[in-house]
């Protein structure tokens, strides 16, 4: 989907009621007021795997492990861009296809390797569909700016 | 918000605020750590660069791509959270203010301090030359750096990425400075394709550390290594104007070259220290405590003092200074005094041995002068000595004495009148048991770390009784690595053969505490039949992403079609029947048995090498073809097109199997390889395995097929015999593979064969290559079992091999039927 489609898509969901289900499973629906958006069904991923959306004209990648947890990074590792959706899910460890940098998926930590990852806040409704929130802010958890103050 | 207990408790601390978060800062937060300093002080630490800590001795190895970036990072951001420390990575100190006792960053913030430590280091030295910078002042600030695209310096981790990056779009590059850093940065980019010339102010390279000749056979052997030298050139200018076109020399002459790396030496940064009224003069001076001579609560370390008149450009005397200070700053020891640094160097350059100390020509007539000299093989050796004492030594092409010179320079302790030992090993050499007793404990053994094997045995007393444990604890070989060896002797002596094993390592994965027999026998026992049911019976239900794999591939083996295939626990690669590459994009094999094809088969890879516009059709080492940047999502297409089964060519399992031309047209031929092979694999094809098994049928022992060096290896002789090798390889690791046994027909090749690899699909650990498998249990020993029967198992291995065999189905036919969902999508939007 295009990003000018997707932004279509979101101005038509301004007139749809604020907690209706979207229609079908892959399509987006966004409640404006907080930047949240709809990823459609869980089932689109495989538990224990990872798949990469699209959303808001951006890539997110998103991972559903075998505990039902569901979490949202970005899409492409920070060190060689690898694509972490293809990734090997432990737990809430996620370890990059290309040179095995590890990261908990839950702080966006490095686990292997010196950089963390941008997380976004992602929940799970009643039905299953995946909600995703922060597109296009940064939700960095940087973690080498941990001041105390 | 700070609760109040953790608020009386930092009333109590002092701010201890460090600006540089290099080796030098990070090393003297350490040392004050280690003596309680955590207690004592609050520290804020402040690092130009947007990283944790890293090892800058190992940037050449970055650069020549001997080892990962991420290798070289000394301690990880979470070292900071877990000490205390507030770290500002990325953040400038722009200012000290010695009235209010804080400092500014560059963003406007001020912290302020009780105690202050500067480790600014140094920043590299760039000698005036027209044509450096950038004209355009914007541009060049978008760029990060003030110099014109295609000028270096060497001296981050950034610099040495972009220095990659650039060279692997050059033809030609220079160097600027043949110093011991521009010299390491030279043969780094050797290694990226580009033809490198070192350019030296003086008439010999390295002249701080080495006499005309053996800087004379530095030279020849920097040649013979593909790296031109050009001696007493001053360079004037960079020609061109958007692209670098050369260098222009005072002398006039010229070079071509499309890029320059600058390594003149290093300046320190001293400016910090200036501004705020400190005596600055080739760095900020302090004295032999390390304080700055103008402020008792400002300590000064690293490349950024002058301590009695030297500025140190290397790691050893850092470390010294460090301890000094942090001895004083805690009161451990308030009379703590740093005396100076002797100044020793090995060269890290790929093929080179050099180490140099102390002076490099003789000073007075009685200073006696020991020299050996074999330019053609590289070898020059010579020791300057005064009162009995070493006070300098060159060692080139061999440093094998290195380490017993070093200490005696060190610590000056007198020579034995024999000089000859002194450069060579004589005789026997003695027995390993008698040098470890004769060497005395204060010996250094870590130069990096400054480590004696004093440390180490009592680390080892202390219960540390494996050689990793040691090092962790001590630091020992955890710099530049080159003392590992020494290392793990004086561990194996210390432990007087009563070593503790790191249990890990016989674990078949890491995430499941069980070496292989144990866990083959839980799995059996308690029925596991899936990756999850094995984290959840036998790791707590912890699962550990990397063990996944192997225990998928474990479990597909045992349990054949009764395996519950959970695809998440498959690396990419086998969820998607293709091998990942750098972009994200796949490479596609199909299967081409003992590399023979046909123009239909050629048609169709060609038709679909254009429909899908791969971008690299390539031959591979294994006699087929390989489509490479294929899409995600085009793969099953790809594969349909195609019609042709998998040639797994991205797993770890049976792989494929080369031969010769063969009986057929080969006039030496003796055997009919290129049947055999193709017999071969029809039957053992995608056979899943430790690791991967690569293999080959030759048909005389000409061996153009490479059998010799195969995971198993097939040689016709003559008089229609073939001989069954095993244990080869040609990869990272050389080997020549085993002979098992002479057999005189295909089908007891297919048997033989067959029972060796499921002997070790059994026995091998995750990813234990034939290669080390077949020498760890020893060829008489798989001889006995596989060929003799000795155990009685043949018939079972047989057995279980036919039923993995018969349970085989061709993984590109998941293109009709997608397994799980969204198999094969790129993005879901």
């Amino acid at each position: 989907m295009t990003a000018t489609l997707a932004q279509t898509e979101r101005e038509m969901s301004m007139e749809t009621p604020e907690f209706e289900p979207s229609k079908s499973g892959q399509s987006m629906s966004v409640q404006k007021e907080r930047e949240e958006y709809c990823l459609g069904s869980l089932d689109q991923i495989p538990p224990g795997e990872g798949r990469r959306f699209r959303v808001a004209g951006r890539d997110i990648a998103v991972y559903h492990t075998r505990q039902g947890m569901v979490h949202a990074t970005q899409a492409d590792c920070p060190h060689r861009n690898g694509p972490l959706s293809d990734g090997l899910l432990g737990g809430s460890q996620l370890v990059c296809p290309l040179h095995a940098w590890k990261w908990d998926l839950n702080t966006g930590k490095p686990l292997f390797g010196d950089c963390a990852l941008t997380i976004y806040p992602v929940r799970l409704t009643s039905q299953r569909e995946i909600w995703v929130e922060g597109i296009g802010q940064e939700f960095a958890q940087q973690s080498g700016s941990n001041s105390q103050d | 918000m700070m609760t109040a207990s953790t608020f009386e408790a930092s009333q109590g601390k002092m701010r201890l605020v460090v600006i540089g978060n290099g080796m030098a800062g990070a090393r003297a937060v350490e040392e004050i750590l280690q003596r309680g300093g955590g207690t004592r002080f609050d520290i804020t630490m402040f690092g130009d660069e947007p990283y944790g800590n890293y090892n800058r001795i190992l940037l050449s190895n970055v650069l020549n791509g001997t080892q990962p970036a991420h290798d070289i990072f000394l301690n990880p951001l979470d070292w900071y959270a877990d000490n205390g420390i507030t770290l500002h990575a990325g953040a400038r100190v722009t200012r000290i203010d010695r009235e209010r006792r804080q400092v500014i960053a560059a963003d406007g913030r001020a912290v302020p301090y009780d105690k202050l430590l500067i480790a600014t280091g140094s920043r590299p030295f760039v000698p005036r030359i027209d044509g450096l910078h950038q004209a355009d002042a914007i541009a060049a600030r978008a760029q990060g750096t003030d110099y014109r695209p295609g000028v270096f310096v060497f001296r981050t981790l950034d610099d040495c990425t972009r220095i990659a990056a650039y060279a692997t779009k050059c033809r030609r590059a220079a160097v600027i400075g043949g110093g011991l850093l521009g010299l390491e940065a030279a043969r780094g980019l050797l290694n990226y394709g580009v033809e490198v010339h070192v350019i030296h102010l003086t008439d010999r390279l390295m002249n701080q550390q080495l006499d005309p000749s053996s800087a004379a056979i530095l030279k020849t052997r920097m040649e013979q290594m593909g790296i031109h030298v050009h001696l007493e050139k001053q360079t004037e200018a960079i020609l061109g104007d958007e692209q670098i076109r050369g260098l222009r020399f005072k002398d006039g002459s010229m070079l071509e070259c499309e890029m320059v790396v600058i390594s003149a030496g290093i300046v320190a940064n001293a400016e910090l220290g200036r501004e705020c009224g400190l005596t600055v003069e080739r760095a900020i001076v302090t004295d032999d405590q390390m304080r700055s001579l103008d402020d008792p609560d400002i300590y000064v370390v690293g490349e950024c003092a002058q301590h009695r008149g030297k500025v140190y450009g290397l790691v050893a005397p850092l470390w010294e200074q460090a301890q000094t200070l942090a001895d004083h700053i805690t009161g451990k020891n308030p009379a703590a005094a740093y005396r100076g640094s002797k100044l020793a160097t090995k060269l890290k350059v790929m093929g080179v041995e050099l180490a140099s100390m102390g002076l490099t020509e003789p000073e007075t007539d009685a200073d006696e002068v020991v020299q050996y000299a074999e330019p053609r093989r590289g070898i020059y050796k010579k020791l300057i000595v005064r009162d009995g004492m070493l006070v300098g030594a060159i060692l080139l092409g061999d440093t094998s004495k290195a380490a017993p010179l070093m200490q005696a320079f060190d610590r000056g302790t007198p020579l034995p009148e024999d000089r000859a030992g002194l450069l060579f090993d004589l005789g026997s050499g003695g027995n390993k048991q008698m040098t470890m007793l004769e060497m005395p404990d204060d010996a250094q053994v870590c130069n990096c770390n400054g480590v004696s094997k004093g440390i180490i045995r009592k680390c080892v007393m202390g219960g540390k009784r494996n050689a990793k444990s040691v090092m962790e604890a001590t630091r020992a070989g955890m710099g530049c690595g080159s003392c590992k060896a020494l290392v793990n002797e004086i561990v194996e002596w210390a432990c007087e053969g009563q070593q503790d094993e790191d249990p890990s390592i016989h674990y078949y994965v890491p995430g499941v505490p069980l070496p292989k027999a144990d866990l083959v026998r839980a799995v059996q026992e308690q029925g596991l039949r899936s990756v999850s049911a094995v984290f959840q019976a036998l790791a707590d239900g912890i699962e550990d992403a990397a063990s996944k794999p192997g225990l998928a591939s474990l479990l597909a083996q045992m349990w054949g079609a009764e395996y519950e295939d959970e695809r998440d626990a498959r690396f990419i690669n086998d969820r998607v029947h293709a091998n990942i590459q750098r972009d994200g994009t796949f490479s596609v094999i199909p299967q081409i048995p003992g590399g023979i094809t046909s123009p239909d088969q050629l048609r169709r890879i060609a038709d679909v090498a254009d429909k899908y516009q791969v971008p690299m059709v390539k031959l591979t080492g294994g006699q087929r073809i390989d489509l490479l940047g294929i899409r995600k999502a085009d793969l099953p297409k790809v594969w349909r097109d195609l019609d042709m089964p998998s040639g797994q060519a991205y797993s770890k399992k049976y792989r494929t199997c080369k031969s010769c031309v063969g009986t057929d047209f080969c006039r030496f031929g003796l055997g009919d390889s290129t049947k055999l092979a193709q017999e071969i694999e029809a039957r053992f094809q995608g056979l899943e395995s430790p690791g991967k098994l690569k293999l080959a049928t030759a048909g005389c022992p000409r061996n153009c097929s490479e059998a010799y060096v195969k995971d198993v290896g097939v040689v016709a002789v003559e008089g229609g015999r073939w001989e069954i090798y095993i244990g080869g390889a040609a990869g990272a690791h050389v080997r020549k593979g085993d002979l098992l046994c002479t057999v005189e027909s295909h089908d007891e090749v297919m048997r033989i064969a067959g029972r060796f690899m499921q002997y070790y699909r059994e026995n091998a650990r995750y990813l234990e290559r034939t290669y080390a498998f077949v020498p760890r249990l020893g060829i008489d020993r798989i001889r006995a079992i596989v060929v003799e029967d000795s155990e009685g198992i043949a018939a079972r291995l047989d057995a279980t091999l036919a039923a993995s065999i018969a349970a085989y189905v061709d993984p590109w036919k998941e293109a009709i039927t997608p397994k799980t969902a969204n198999q094969f999508a790129e993005v879901i939007a």
